[in-house]
């Protein structure tokens, strides 16, 4: 892989201006692309403009755009007085040569002044290689420098700051970090930066008591908010595999408030076959899904005995957990668990039992002679009334579905799931908690098995 | 090998010059001798020479444009000015002599000489006609052989002479060119790249 200081310089071979231009460009595009995948990239056409830049870099997701320009070198920079013409839109800058006539000029020296201040990026070809350099030794945090250096950097970075930068440990000394992260990137990328560096500081060892400070008092607490899909995407799966990461609940609660279950799903693909169960165990309460299904292990299914038991992990999109013969499964989406044909309904008689440790809404009953359907508008318990239905009337009654309803924390409304017996399905369309649907997946419809210990330890 | 980069402009005043220019929206100058030499270096009958700027025109055939910058302060060396104005004259229609050479129908760049302060009064109405090309050209073959043995072609004279523009730039015009935030929305409007491939 020719890095792209090297590639400039090839570029440099061509005769014609125009194949120079074409090779410079496509070098840089490359190298964006590789740094930041979220980023789209448009070519103005022009190159080294005095007023046009040569891309514009947009990202759908914050809806910003940052204009990036291509320079000779920082002296064109600084006779051009590029910082004062070009500062509106907070710019990127990219000097080709990294110094062409000796060590940066004074007048570049004195322009620090005026980049201390704005959200300008002066920066050179070999700065950016050093930020984007593949590492293999891929830490959330330098991942994330790169990753946000060109949508977040800001002032002057020449190669020797850009590799500090980009290789910056997590351990570092907080406030050292805090400087070196404020100088170079803007106030909102800092802070995901730095709540990164929090976590995977808090992940291995960290004092955890940070997290349960109010956020509003003077100490501040841990860095809250919403992670971005980005930020999962390199923090989450390092959390996840890496050795030393804490498995306490206070972590993984705070870990769960910052994301949804949604979100878990969408980065699935980085996780598979991973141990996931802090994060599950922690968000068992706040998180919603919307089917849950009871199948065959892997082990029951083809023999494979070296399928993760005992654990939460994602196959494919959908969460899972194996126990012996069984596999719970829980998702958001119904295209992914449609459920079986099964033709075993259970008795009324049979889920009394298990049906105790529920508020039951409503009913769907068959019998040989008539069907019933029992529901109540409101949240009272219709258990009672199914009884006297099935006494009174001489028959014997399947149950084909049982609707269940779900008191939420706080004054948020109840939640609701409906248990299908013949399609062996829990469903839940306005969602419900994953411990609402694991124990209605265990206890009612997997009632006739012993499903003790599958998904989550069975309340006293 | 190219000649040193010229001193007289220097970096600041070339980029000057490069605003200017570009501001007008009608050119791109992404070259220059500082950052690239070889783009900017034209060769002739009898070497080469070092331009200040190299780009094109954005519109009609899109031809190329070579810059020459001259800034003077003292009275010496503005005597030095004319005689290289000459030279200048003298390379342009050079070159073109030599692309001749090779292909009947070479394309003639435009040829643009930007000086801080006008000089050679006498002379200034007529510094763009063949007439000054021609005794250009015969002055500077006759000190430095520019023609190596050629006889002028009075056909590939005007031709050449007809993309010689001379130009005054005042500093002042820095202030008076339009921002880089509104060229930028200029250029979204009257589009002068959109018929690039």
């Amino acid at each position: 892989m020719t890095s792209l200081t090297e590639q400039l310089h090839r570029a440099g071979d061509h005769q014609s201006g125009e194949d120079y231009i074409d090779a410079v460009k496509s070098a840089f595009r490359a190298e964006i692309v590789s740094m930041d995948e979220w980023v789209e990239i448009e070519d103005t056409k022009y190159f080294n403009h005095s007023a046009i830049p040569d891309f514009v870099l947009t990202w759908r997701s914050t809806g910003e755009t940052r204009p990036f320009y291509l320079r000779g070198s920082y002296e064109s920079v600084s006779a051009a007085r590029d910082l004062e013409n070009l500062a509106s839109e907070d710019p990127i800058l990219v000097s080709l040569n990294e110094n062409q006539f000796g060590p940066i000029s004074a007048e570049l020296h004195d322009q620090r002044e005026i980049l201390l201040h704005s959200s300008t990026l002066l920066t050179d070809a070999e700065a950016i290689g050093a930020v984007s350099t593949h590492r293999p030794d891929k830490s959330p945090l330098t991942e994330l420098v790169k990753s946000n250096f060109l949508s977040g950097g800001r002032g002057l970075v020449e190669a020797e700051q850009a590799a500090q930068l980009a290789s910056i440990p997590s351990s570092e000394n907080a406030q050292a970090l805090d400087a070196a992260i404020r100088k170079n990137f803007s106030s909102s990328a800092a802070t995901r930066i730095q709540r990164t560096a929090d976590i995977m500081n808090l992940a291995l060892g960290g004092d955890l008591s940070s997290l349960t400070l109010n956020p509003d008092e003077p100490q501040g607490g841990a860095i809250r908010g919403v992670l971005s899909s980005a930020e999962l995407k390199l923090v989450l799966p390092w959390l996840l595999k890496s050795e030393g990461v804490t498995r306490e609940a206070t972590f993984w609660a705070y870990i769960s408030e910052m994301m949804t279950f949604a979100d878990l799903v969408q980065i699935a693909n980085e996780i598979d076959d991973t141990d996931v169960t802090p994060l599950i165990a922690a968000a068992s309460t706040t998180w919603r899904a919307k089917r849950a299904y009871i199948g065959r292990s892997r082990i029951a299914a083809y023999g494979d005995v070296e399928a993760l038991q005992g654990v939460w992990a994602f196959r494919g999109n959908v969460l899972t957990f194996e126990q012996g013969e069984h596999s719970l499964q829980l998702s958001l989406d119904g295209r992914k668990l449609k459920g079986r044909e099964s033709s075993s309904l259970p008795r009324w008689e049979d889920l009394k039992q298990p049906l105790r440790g529920f508020n039951m809404l409503g009913t769907s009953l068959k019998g040989i002679t008539r069907s019933i359907s029992v529901s109540s508008a409101e949240t009272g318990d219709v258990r009672d009334d199914v009884a006297r239905i099935t006494e009174s009337v001489d028959d014997d009654y399947f149950v084909e579905e049982v609707e269940l309803i779900f008191n939420s924390p706080g004054d948020e409304p109840a939640t609701r799931a409906s248990v299908i017996f013949d399609r062996a399905v829990v469903v839940s369309d306005t969602g419900t908690s994953l411990e609402n649907l694991t124990k209605s997946a265990v206890e009612i419809l997997g009632f006739r098995q012993s499903l003790d210990g599958l998904g989550f330890p069975r309340q006293a | 090998m190219p000649a040193e980069p010229t001193q007289q402009l220097g970096r600041d005043g070339v980029a000057a010059v490069k605003r200017w220019l570009e501001a007008t929206t009608y050119i791109e100058l992404p070259f220059d001798s500082y950052n690239n030499p070889n783009y900017c270096t034209v060769y002739h009958l009898n070497g080469n020479k070092l331009l200040d700027l190299n780009g094109h025109f954005l519109t009609g055939n899109k031809e190329p444009i070579y810059v020459e910058g001259k800034r003077y302060t003292t009275a010496a060396s503005a005597g030095n000015l004319y005689s290289q104005f000459q030279e200048f004259l003298a390379v342009a229609y050079s070159v073109a002599a030599l692309q001749r050479r090779d292909s009947p129908y070479p394309s003639i760049p435009h040829w643009f000489w930007v000086t801080y302060h006008p000089f050679k009064l006498d002379r200034w109405a007529h510094m763009e006609s063949a007439d000054e090309m021609r005794s250009s050209i015969e002055a500077v073959d006759a000190s430095k052989g520019i023609l190596n043995g050629l006889t002028i072609d009075e056909n590939l004279l005007r031709e050449v002479a007809a993309n010689i523009t001379v130009l005054v730039y005042n500093p002042k015009m820095a202030n008076l060119s339009m921002t880089a935030k509104e060229l930028k929305k200029v250029s979204s409007v009257i589009k002068r790249k959109a018929n690039e491939l």
